[in-house]
C-alpha cells in the first residue's frame, strides 16, 4: 500500500474519531492492518505539517485531526482560487470568474457560432 | 575593448529601451496567433539582459590588464589565484566587477527563494490533495468534494490534475475532456517553471518596466499554449463551451475586485479560440526566433569567449 493511501485512511479515521484516537487504535481499525509502529510515522509526519494534533496521554499521544475535512478541502480550494501573486507558478487554474454581463455576452458570442447556448 | 563592450550591450537593449518596446510587444497581435515564439523571445529577452548586464561590467572591470577581453579575464583570474588581488584596477574598475558580482547574487537569491516557496506550497497543495479529495481513474484526476466550480493543476515532478465535484456536474464529457486536456499541457509542459524565472526577475527588479511586463504576459501566453493543445485535440468550440460554463458565476453575490482582471483574461481566450483569422501561420515567428538569437549571441560570445580562449587557444 503506498504512503500516500495510509496518509488518507488515517486522515479519514480520524475525522470519524473527533475525540481522538491512539496509535494502536488507528492501526487496529484500519482494514490495510498496518503496523502500529508505521501508522505512528505517518501519524508523527502528519502533525509535522500540522494536519494532525497531538496531546499527551500517560504513556502514549492521543492524536487529533487538525481541522474538520471541510476546512481542509476549503483550505484546498482557497489556493485555486486565490489569484496570488506570488505563488502563482505552484498552481494553474483553467479560468477565474468573470461577471454576470460578461458571462452573458462570452455566451453569445459562442451561440453565434455554433448554435447551441451552452 | 568598446566592440567587446557593444557585443555584451547589444542585448540590454530591450532592458534599456524597454517600457514601450516590451509594451508594444505584450498587445502585438502575432503573439496571439504563435504564442509558443513570442515566449522564445520572452526567455531571450530575459536571459541575455540579466547575461549582458553581467556581462558589461565584467569586460569594463578587466579593461586596464589587457587590450582583450577574454585576455583580460585571464589576467584576472590568474592575479586573484596568485594572491595578488584587484592590483591593477582602479575604483571605477572594482565598482563594475562588484556590479556584475552583485547581479549575480541578487539574482540568484531572489530566483532560490521564489523556489522554495513554490516548491513548498506545490508540495502542501499536493497533501492536502492527496488527503481530501478521491483519485478518479475514469478521468486520471483528483476529485474535490466540493460543490464549488473549479479546476486545476498542481504541477511537479508528480503533478495533479484536480476537478470539484461541481466542475464533474457542470460540464459534459467532452468539455471536461478538453479541460483535462488544457490542465495536462500545463503540467506535461512544466509551465510552472517556465514562469519560475520571471517571477523572480519581477520581485528581483520590481520597478523595471520590462521585468514587470514579462510577468504579466508569460502567464497568458502559457494559457495559449494550453488552450492550443486542449483545442488541437478536443475542438476549439468544446473547449470555448467549457470556458464558458466555467468562467459564469454560480448564483449568488459576486466577490467584485478580482473580476475586472478575470473578465479580460476570459474574453480574450474566448475570442481567440473563436476567431479563425488567429490561425493563418505567419511570419512572425521566424523574425521572433532570429532575435531572440541575435539578443542571446552578444552576451553569451563575451561570457563563452574567455573559456574558449582557455580550451582552444591557451595563453
Amino acid at each position: 500500500m503506498r504512503l500516500g493511501n495510509l496518509e488518507r485512511s488515517i486522515m479519514e479515521a480520524l475525522w470519524n474519531r473527533p475525540e481522538g484516537a491512539l496509535a494502536q487504535d488507528l492501526a487496529g481499525a484500519l482494514p490495510s492492518r498496518p503496523a502500529v509502529t508505521t501508522v505512528l510515522t505517518v501519524l508523527v509526519r502528519l502533525s509535522h505539517k500540522g494536519m494532525v494534533t497531538r496531546e499527551r496521554l500517560g504513556r502514549a499521544h492521543l492524536y487529533r485531526a487538525a481541522a474538520t475535512k471541510d476546512s481542509f478541502v476549503a483550505e484546498t480550494m482557497r489556493a485555486a482560487l486565490d489569484e496570488a501573486g506570488d505563488l502563482e507558478a505552484a498552481v494553474n487554474r483553467f479560468v477565474g470568474t468573470v461577471s454576470p454581463e460578461v458571462a452573458a455576452a462570452l455566451r453569445d458570442a459562442l451561440a453565434g457560432r455554433d448554435g447551441s447556448v451552452p | 575593448m568598446i566592440l567587446w563592450l557593444i557585443v555584451a550591450g547589444i542585448s540590454l537593449t530591450p532592458v534599456v529601451f524597454g517600457g514601450p518596446v516590451a509594451g508594444r510587444l505584450a498587445a502585438a497581435r502575432w503573439t496571439r496567433r504563435c504564442p509558443r515564439a513570442a515566449l522564445v523571445l520572452w526567455q531571450a529577452i530575459g536571459l541575455s539582459g540579466g547575461l549582458g548586464a553581467v556581462g558589461v561590467g565584467l569586460v569594463a572591470a578587466v579593461a586596464p590588464l589587457a587590450a582583450l577581453f577574454p585576455h583580460g579575464m585571464h589576467t584576472l583570474l590568474q592575479q586573484l589565484a596568485a594572491g595578488h588581488g584587484l592590483s591593477g584596477l582602479g575604483p571605477a574598475h572594482v565598482a563594475a566587477l562588484g556590479w556584475s558580482i552583485g547581479l549575480i547574487v541578487w539574482l540568484s537569491v531572489h530566483t532560490i527563494r521564489i523556489t522554495v516557496k513554490t516548491v513548498a506550497e506545490q508540495r502542501r497543495q499536493r497533501l492536502l490533495v492527496d488527503v481530501v479529495a478521491d483519485h478518479s481513474s475514469h478521468h486520471d484526476a483528483y476529485v474535490l468534494p466540493s460543490g464549488e466550480r473549479v479546476a486545476y493543476c498542481v504541477p511537479g515532478r508528480r503533478a495533479r490534475i484536480v476537478l470539484s465535484q461541481g466542475t464533474l456536474d457542470l460540464l459534459g464529457p467532452q468539455e471536461l475532456q478538453a479541460v483535462l486536456g488544457h490542465e495536462r499541457a500545463h503540467a506535461r509542459g512544466r509551465h510552472d517553471l517556465v514562469l519560475l524565472p520571471f517571477i523572480a526577475l519581477e520581485r528581483a527588479f520590481p520597478r523595471l518596466p520590462v521585468a514587470r511586463t514579462a510577468r504579466g504576459v508569460v502567464p497568458v501566453l502559457l494559457e495559449m499554449l494550453a488552450d492550443d493543445q486542449a483545442r488541437r485535440a478536443h475542438g476549439e468550440l468544446t473547449l470555448a463551451r467549457a470556458l464558458v460554463r466555467m468562467a459564469t458565476p454560480a448564483a449568488g453575490p459576486a466577490q467584485a475586485g478580482t473580476l475586472a482582471l478575470a473578465d479580460k483574461a476570459v474574453v480574450h481566450r474566448v475570442e481567440r479560440l473563436l476567431d479563425q483569422r488567429d490561425r493563418r501561420s505567419c511570419w512572425a515567428p521566424a523574425a521572433a526566433y532570429s532575435t531572440a538569437g541575435l539578443l542571446l549571441s552578444g552576451p553569451l560570445t563575451v561570457l563563452v569567449a574567455p573559456l574558449l580562449c582557455i580550451t582552444v587557444w591557451p595563453v
